[in-house]
């Protein structure tokens, strides 16, 4: 089990897009290869954000208000699973943007993409 | 058969020669006329950009000019032909960092359409100043020419530095924060601003995703699809400014599109009054996007614009222009908008980040 994920160290400074093909610091991949087996498993981990250049909404809003539109998970089984570390000046503002976007997801099945 | 003398035959042979001979100079005579004829009549088309090439001070000149290039660029005559181009920059007394950029993205497409060849022609002549932003730029080296070492110092003299412009048809979120290294490396008071960063990728990821839509019926055919950006430090000023264009739709012609479409309706209808008028205005449409982003739901175009403007909220002194298809909105850090509607398109999306550098501590 990962006892945490650095999103800088583990998949990319550069954090951005949401979907494959915009490359590869994109949400879809982060969320399917680092994000789903911990929620999957009803594991806990920290979730470090220092260390990147930002985080473009787009990319926070698919990797983790992913896992309730297209997974499925309840906003409060997504915040549970994941604890985030960010004391970076103005960081802590990700955090909020994460769970703002998590709390106002809704599980859409078939969902049109976003963008 | 009738006989000839030898004397004859010499005779015939020497006025055939001499026949020959004159058929052949009138004939170089007549092609030397053709030529100069057809000199005479290539077009050439001469586009003179205004003394104060900018947007803020000079909107209406300055995209009439780009408008005029275009038209250039991609016009031919009636023999299918291209008409030669001369945008004769010496005229031109100022150039702001915003209309450098977007000139340089249309000598980019110019360069795309019609191949290698452009050349710079009386770059002497050019007011110091444009020509040492213009350098500084990269417009040179988009043109794929050489320029005298004391042109590259006039440059590199300079009070004002000014990054060499990037362009993608991708995403490319490091190219991205190379721009924010690199303007760094010179202005060492600049810190590192995680919102600086996601304004510009969520700029250059909304002119990926939606800035050129397939089915759009294009005036001039965007032949890159990608976007543009460029920084520049003022120490004098303590000014970082960031710039992002794109030669897509504008903002405006998009929200159709956009699944919060009915909200920006609602929204304008309740806050403006009568809908007819206001969908028309382009700079109320952008508010109302950056407006209904904030209550979205869902992902979608305007959590994009929240990134956008998110590095001036709470920063005082600073401020981000978006400048997109007929409207212009300027925010400010206290949330303050002012907007203003043009007659003409300005070919696409331009926003400018104007941020004070030393007096950077977020409210």
């Amino acid at each position: 089990m990962a006892a945490n994920i650095n999103i800088a160290k583990d998949y990319t400074p550069y954090p951005g897009g949401r979907y494959p093909e915009d490359g590869k610091g994109n949400g879809t991949t982060f969320r399917e290869d680092f994000l789903l087996p911990i929620i999957r498993k009803g594991e806990r981990v920290d979730v470090i954000l220092d260390g990147a250049a930002g985080y473009p909404s787009s990319f926070l809003d698919e990797a983790f208000a992913g896992l309730v539109r297209k997974h499925g998970f309840t906003p409060d089984q997504v915040l549970s699973a994941f604890r985030f570390i960010a004391t970076q000046p103005g960081f802590s503002r990700f955090v909020s943007l994460i769970e703002n976007f998590v709390r106002t997801a809704t599980p859409s099945g078939e969902q049109k993409r976003p963008h | 058969m009738k006989l000839v003398s030898r004397k004859k035959q010499l005779k015939l042979a020497r006025i055939s020669l001499r026949r020959w001979r004159s058929a052949l100079r009138r004939r170089a005579k007549e092609h030397a006329h053709d030529a100069g004829t057809r000199l005479a009549s290539r077009k050439i088309v001469t586009i003179s950009p205004p003394a104060e090439f900018s947007f803020s001070k000079n909107y209406d000149a300055t995209v009439r000019c780009l408008r005029d290039l275009k038209s250039a660029v991609f016009a031919k005559n009636g023999e299918g032909k291209r008409a030669e181009i001369f945008l004769d920059l010496s005229k031109v007394k100022n150039i702001s960092l915003a209309g450098a950029l977007v000139l340089g993205a249309e000598i980019h497409r110019w360069r795309k359409q019609r191949g290698p060849g452009l050349r710079a022609r009386n770059i002497n002549e050019w007011t110091p100043r444009v020509r040492r932003i213009l350098t500084s730029i990269g417009f040179f080296k988009l043109l794929r020419v050489k320029i005298p070492n004391r042109i590259k110092s006039e440059a590199d003299s300079s009070e004002v530095t000014i990054l060499p412009m990037i362009s993608s048809t991708e995403l490319s979120p490091e190219l991205l924060q190379k721009i924010l290294e690199d303007l760094r490396s010179v202005a060492e008071i600049l810190h590192q601003d995680p919102f600086v960063y996601g304004a510009l990728v969520e700029a250059a990821y909304n002119a990926k995703l939606h800035a050129y839509p397939e089915d759009h019926d294009y005036e001039f055919p965007p032949i890159i699809q990608g976007w543009w950006a460029t920084a520049s430090w003022n120490p004098e000023e303590g000014i970082v400014k960031f710039l992002v264009y794109d030669q897509g739709v504008g903002i405006p012609a998009t929200l159709p599109r956009w699944q919060g479409w009915e909200q920006i309706r609602a929204w304008l209808s309740s806050t403006l009054g009568s809908i007819a008028v206001n969908l028309k205005d382009s700079s109320n449409l952008i508010q109302a996007a950056i407006r209904i982003d904030r209550t979205s739901l869902q992902g979608g175009h305007g959590k994009g614009l929240q990134d956008v403007i998110a590095p001036v909220e709470g920063t005082p002194g600073s401020s981000v222009r978006i400048l997109s298809g007929n409207g212009s909105v300027l925010y400010d850090h206290s949330g303050n908008i002012e907007k203003k509607d043009e007659a003409l398109h300005i070919g696409g999306t331009l926003i400018e980040w104007r941020l004070p550098v030393g007096t950077h501590e977020r409210q």
